[in-house]
């Protein structure tokens, strides 16, 4: 039992984190339509830069936080300044493959950048477990659960409760009739890749300091996103918070009750019975025709 | 008089080319005769692509599952039964085939991201498969002494025979893929394209047309699969992984879908081009990228779709 | 026009201008595993200088084509092909099993004398009569660990945790096997992709069937994180690897909490090596690179140096390198003392260290 609880705070804190990634992901998708295969480069990049920011400039962890922010925001706007706004109302495979080109760019770049060895990423926390009812939690786990709760909440508030909120979800659905609104299109596009970029940007100050940052930490968080979006319902935003969570729980179960050899595949076996059986995931919309 | 004069130079250019592609491998060291023989087996390979998702517009990344289907089988066949070589490819592309089809029903039904996923959830799965179970696959250790193949005493077993092989093969498969896309079945396949649900109401049984699509692509995948196999002498499962995935996805774009030129133009370059960028060393990957963000912007519908773009503007210009 | 020219540059193969002797050296430089061939290729390049400084082989200079496998076997293929265009007299693979396999057929079609630094016993086993492995293999190093555990750390209970890829797959049955052979079976036996970055899943399994130690068999990065993660599970007892704890860059990931108790067993550590060859290895590999030599690059400076005292007894001819690394006993590397055996294997003294101090403690060494 006590095993059991260890295994939910773990799994809950790995879902959030795979949330926070597919909220982004989720976005990016309404808000355009691209797959965005850079994404999980996304969540590496700012965990390199938080290392930067401790370390090299030996700031004090808070402020590093806020700095990595800042930096996150310039750049997906940079990013999608010079891809994705080139591409726009091209086809959309054709934006597709920028974005793996992206992928790849990042990927090599930082390796280049920042050398092939893992680099360790300081935390707020010790790493002595605390005892919570019986079930030993790192606070970094707690801290993580803590702070994507957090910015879910605040993202709901943005979405649904302020202007820019309301502009965001309107050109989702329907960019044209957005724009004869009188709305920016271009920018709150923009702004779409920018939230992103910092959603994913929080995912990788998070996951750093629990893992090693290694420039290939992208590819696996890439995979789970999909899953989550998936699992979620794909296009939903909601949907994207719920399958992450969703998966990061299972993933944990089925390695600790079923068989350890067999999580990776576990994840994608979900996601085509899923696909096969239920494609609309839990909130999505409606995806396949009858035969 | 231009237009014969047209029809000569076209003529003199095919012939000079036939020539340069037959003599290749006599001319050029063994390095690049290992280059043109797996490119050739791309060319195979991305050809088969190009009817899913060319001409069928039908975003699949499982592609390279077949690759591997038909690898593995023509491998067993050949090393635990000593099946020749000749069997064993067809062999292999009806496995390949098969798998096609039993995949291809189920799956086609989606659309978009949802159908891209799957598949590549199939190939991860695939791969996994082929990774783990030991006792069937010989999993990660992978196959080796695949045999060469035999016709009477000859053994094709040095780079020079196979890549005849292999261009036999490849021609071969150009001329069926050519047929299928100018008859009846190619515009089909174009209507599904450009607009499902045109097609539909037209009554065009769109899901029969993609499930052939998706069978067809998973049979030259399985005959480049065995080629593959026979070629290299040993396979394993890395080989047919989610980054050989995107490559041979970069191969058809690149090259141009929806055409065979661009399919066969794609995995040549990308089969070449990393070895002459081999002095940029640690970089190469990084170029690769920029290049193919680059690509995305200024070339979108791949070099053959450019070539297009100005051939019609140099005849509006007549 | 374009094509015509690069299909003159395909014709015009590999014309040396220079008088060299050319040995290969194919490793990974531009993926993930670039972490492993960089240390490699800094030996290497380290061996070739020295040589060339003291006058070559015989007045001849060494000259090192190094190409990247890119971690794909296809790759790896063509960059074989390639250093084979200018007729190396012997090569060096850094890369891993799957490539190395790959390329078995062409060299023993070619005849080219080659080391390999891959540690799976299968590159040894399927009978090519060119490779030599100047590495312990990981069946040889796993039954040390395996047997230092038991004996001299008492323990019965063990925990198994693999790598879900090739060498921890084919690593995991041999310490079961060597369990056996002491009457123990292991309390359990998990494995998890290295990818993975959470394992504990895996970790609670090994806690709940009550394990008094752990043998690892993993990847570098993921080996820092199982220690890590043991400890926040307050899983306190003693875990044993492959050698990924003795190497200084991943030593540097791992604060004096993460080490506790943590036991590795390596080919050798090069600074506690008190040979005076060693010694100065070191020292010259800190002040060309700037950090401390790993295994890997002390063993490819010693496969140069080897194959140049070869070379320099017997000449360049393929089969009498062949026969002269077969019959030579005992020469002395910076790595290892290396004598190869009918199948090639070369390597057969291992250290276990304890890493859970300042620095390296060797305990013990096991040699064949």
């Amino acid at each position: 039992m006590q095993h059991l609880g260890q295994m939910l705070a773990n799994g809950l804190a790995m879902g959030c984190i795979y949330a926070l990634v597919a909220l982004g992901f989720v976005l990016v998708y309404r808000a355009v339509a691209v797959i965005n295969f850079a994404q999980g480069e996304f969540v590496m990049i700012s965990a390199f830069f938080g290392v930067m920011a401790a370390t090299l400039l030996r700031l004090p962890l808070a402020l590093s936080y806020f700095v990595v922010f800042l930096a996150m925001a310039a750049f997906g706007f940079i990013i999608q300044r010079l891809t994705y706004y080139p591409l726009r109302g091209k086809p959309h495979l054709t934006v597709v493959i920028c974005t793996v080109g992206l992928h790849i760019v990042l990927k090599n770049g930082a390796r280049l950048l920042w050398g092939p060895y893992p680099l360790s990423f300081p935390s707020f926390f010790r790493r002595e477990p605390m005892e919570v009812m019986g079930i030993l939690i790192v606070p970094q786990t707690l801290f993580i659960i803590g702070v994507t709760g957090s910015l879910f909440f605040l993202f709901y508030l943005f979405f649904k409760k302020t202007m820019m909120g309301y502009m965001m979800q309107a050109t989702a659905q329907d960019p044209e009739a957005a724009r004869l609104m009188g709305i920016r299109v271009d920018r709150i596009i923009a702004l779409t890749f920018v939230l992103n970029s910092l959603l994913a940007g929080a995912a990788g100050l998070l996951l750093g300091p629990i893992f090693l940052v290694t420039t290939d930490m992208g590819g696996a968080v890439l995979i789970k996103a999909f899953c989550a979006t998936i699992i979620g319902g794909f296009g939903s935003v909601p949907g994207a918070v719920v399958g992450g969570v969703f998966l990061g729980i299972v993933e944990i179960l089925a390695a600790g009750y079923v068989s350890t050899f067999f999580k990776d595949g576990l994840a994608f076996g979900v996601i085509i019975l899923i696909l096969l059986l239920a494609p609309q995931g839990i909130f999505g919309e409606k995806v396949a025709e009858r035969a | 008089m231009k237009d014969r004069m047209k029809s000569y130079s076209q003529a003199l250019w095919i012939s000079i080319g036939s020539m340069i592609i037959l003599l290749f491998p006599l001319i050029v060291s063994q390095y690049y005769q290992q280059l043109g023989c797996v490119a050739g087996v791309y060319a195979i390979l991305v050809l088969g692509y190009d009817f899913i998702l060319g001409r069928a517009g039908q975003f699949s990344l499982g592609h390279i599952a077949f690759f591997g289907i038909g690898a593995y089988t023509s491998a067993l066949l050949s090393v635990n039964w000593s099946v020749p070589f000749w069997l064993a490819l067809p062999a292999a592309a009806l496995a390949s085939s098969l798998f096609g089809l039993f995949i291809g029903v189920p799956v086609l039904r989606l659309r978009g991201p949802y159908l891209a996923i799957a598949t590549l959830g199939f190939a991860e799965i695939v791969r996994l498969i082929l990774s783990r179970w030991d006792r069937v696959t010989r999993g990660v250790d992978g196959i080796a002494g695949i045999k060469a193949p035999t016709i009477g005493p000859l053994i094709f077993d040095n780079t020079v025979s196979f890549y005849y092989i292999i261009l036999f093969f490849l021609v071969l498969m150009i001329f069926i893929a050519e047929r299928i896309h100018r008859g009846k079945y190619g515009r089909l396949l174009m209507a599904i394209r450009e607009n499902e649900l045109a097609a539909e109401v037209m009554g065009i049984d769109t899901s029969k047309g993609k499930i052939m699509a998706f069978v067809l692509s998973a049979l030259y995948a399985g005959v480049a699969g065995s080629l593959y196999a026979h070629l290299f002498s040993y396979i394993s499962p890395e080989t047919f992984d989610i980054e050989h995935a995107i490559v041979i996805l970069y191969m058809l774009i690149i090259g141009g879908s929806g055409s065979t030129a661009g399919a066969i133009l794609g995995a040549v370059l990308l089969t070449f081009l990393p070895e002459w960028l081999r002095f940029l060393k640690d970089y190469y990957l990084l170029l690769y990228g920029i290049g193919i963000i680059l690509m995305m912007i200024f070339m979108p519908y791949g070099i053959i779709g450019l070539i297009r773009q100005l051939r019609l503007q140099v005849f509006s210009n007549h | 026009m374009v094509l015509l020219f690069l299909f003159v540059t395909m014709i015009a193969t590999g014309a040396f201008a220079v008088n060299t002797i050319r040995i290969g050296f194919i490793v990974p430089l531009t993926t993930a595993n670039a972490l492993i061939g960089w240390g490699m290729q800094h030996g290497a390049a380290l061996a070739v200088k020295e040589i060339n400084e003291a006058g070559g082989i015989k007045g001849v200079n060494i000259e090192l084509l190094s190409e990247d496998n890119a971690d794909t076997n296809a790759i790896a293929v063509n960059a074989l092909h390639k250093v084979s265009a200018s007729k190396p007299v012997a090569l060096i693979l850094g890369s891993t099993s799957s490539q190395t396999m790959a390329m078995s057929p062409i060299i023993q079609k070619a005849k080219i004398p080659t080391l390999i630094e891959g540690s799976s016993p299968k590159l040894t086993d399927h009978g090519n009569p060119w490779f030599f492995q100047p590495r312990v293999t990981d069946e040889f190093a796993a039954i040390a660990a395996t047997r230092y555990v038991v004996q001299h750390l008492k323990k019965t209970k063990i925990g198994v945790f693999h790598a879900a890829e090739e060498f921890g797959l084919s690593t995991a049955p041999v310490i079961v096997k060597t369990l056996e052979e002491l009457n123990l079976k292991p309390v359990a036996v998990v494995s998890a992709p290295s990818s993975d970055k959470d394992v504990s899943a895996q970790l609670l399994q090994i806690k709940n069937a009550g394990a008094d130690a752990v043998i690892a068999w993993v990847l570098p990065a993921p080996g820092v994180l199982l220690a890590r993660q043991m400890k926040q599970l307050k899983i306190n007892v003693p875990l044993m690897a492959n050698p990924i704890f003795a190497m200084p860059q991943v030593l540097k990931l791992m604060t004096p909490e993460d080490r506790a108790d943590v036991y590795s067993v390596t080919d050798t550590v090069p600074d506690q090596d008190t040979d005076p060859a060693a010694q100065d290895f070191v020292k010259r590999y800190k002040e060309r690179t700037g950090i401390m030599p790993d295994l890997l690059a002390a063993i490819s400076y010693d496969s140069v140096k080897l194959l140049a005292k070869v070379i320099r007894e017997v000449g360049t001819g393929p089969e009498a390198i062949q026969k002269a690394l077969r019959e030579g006993k005992g020469y002395r590397g910076v790595a290892n003392t290396y004598t190869f055996d009918e199948k090639g294997r070369g390597a057969w003294r291992v250290m276990v260290v304890d890493v859970s101090g300042a620095g390296l403690k060797v305990l013990t060494t096991v040699s064949r």
